[in-house]
């Protein structure tokens, strides 16, 4: 397969993956946003990508969410939490199992 | 551990002292009376976490009585106040401790490592009572144990890092130390 193809069939996972996906830079702007989370958070990725995530979704816990991101970017590391705890984002998850 | 210790200055924004890490080669049957004489035989909790791909070990971080409640705003928990999100305080912070540590040995040693998710393995349990980890529960006979115990200057907080790395996996550490010797001769 060459790189163009692999590149599309990425593309193609992410986008169709049955798991949330979404990635923000440094300045916490949203990049990625998958079907999941358009479908899960009720806003298409058009509306998302490019904004700033506490501005669009200004319900978050912020400084929470924002230290463990900052964190990973510091640290180049991982961070961890579970939907079961924080179900932020999962409107129309609770009868889904 | 320097580096991992610089690190976690970085994300709690205070000094961090560490101990000089004590490392010993012990069969599995004395692990629970080593972490006794690690921890002591108070109250403690403790969130393990298990690494994979080119090392492989577990990392147990074990709080004292006070747990992670001073750095609760430090980590930006101080909005809730309930037993969940007490529970992943421990996790996030076991999680920054591990990462930092792990991460730092791993570039070392060369070697490519991923984490498993941070779980509460046991919380508010008395160590002195065998409480913290039962004999006959790990699947090894002989493991390389490091321990590291950190201390934030101006905050009560402390804990014990206690990384536990299985004997198949030490030919590892070995050849990724002549590899680090070799670079620096």
């Amino acid at each position: 397969m060459n790189a163009g193809a692999t590149s599309q069939l990425l593309d193609f996972v992410v986008e169709r993956l049955e798991v949330g996906v979404f990635a923000v830079d440094r300045e916490m702007r949203v990049v990625l946003w998958n079907r999941f989370m358009a479908l899960h958070s009720g806003r298409r990725a058009e509306e998302v990508v490019g904004r700033n995530l506490f501005d669009r979704f200004p319900e978050l816990p912020v400084k929470w969410l924002e230290k463990k991101l900052r964190n990973v970017f510091l640290l180049k590391n991982y961070a961890f939490t579970s939907w079961e705890q924080r179900p932020y984002l999962s409107i129309s998850t609770t009868t889904a199992q | 551990m320097g580096q991992a210790g610089a690190s976690i200055a970085r994300v709690l924004d205070a000094f961090v002292h560490l101990s000089i890490p004590r490392v010993l080669v012990l069969k599995s049957d004395e692990l629970p009376a080593v972490l006794v004489r690690t921890v002591g035989s108070g109250k403690v909790s403790a969130v393990r976490q298990g690494f994979h791909g080119q090392l492989r070990g577990e990392a147990i971080v074990v709080y004292g009585e006070a747990r992670c409640n001073d750095l609760s705003d430090l980590m930006g928990y101080d909005q809730w106040a309930d037993d969940a999100s007490d529970t992943e305080l421990l996790r996030d912070v076991g999680n920054l401790f591990v990462g930092a540590c792990l991460r730092g040995i791993a570039e070392q040693l060369r070697v490519d490592i991923a984490f498993s998710a941070p779980s509460l393995m046991a919380g508010r349990v008395t160590a002195g009572a065998g409480e913290l980890l039962c004999s006959g529960t790990v699947p090894w006979s002989n493991a390389l144990l490091v321990e590291v115990n950190f201390r934030l200057e101006q905050r009560s907080f402390a804990c014990h890092l206690i990384m536990l790395i299985p004997e198949n996996e030490i030919k590892v550490i070995a050849s990724g130390l002549e590899r680090f010797l070799d670079a620096i001769r």
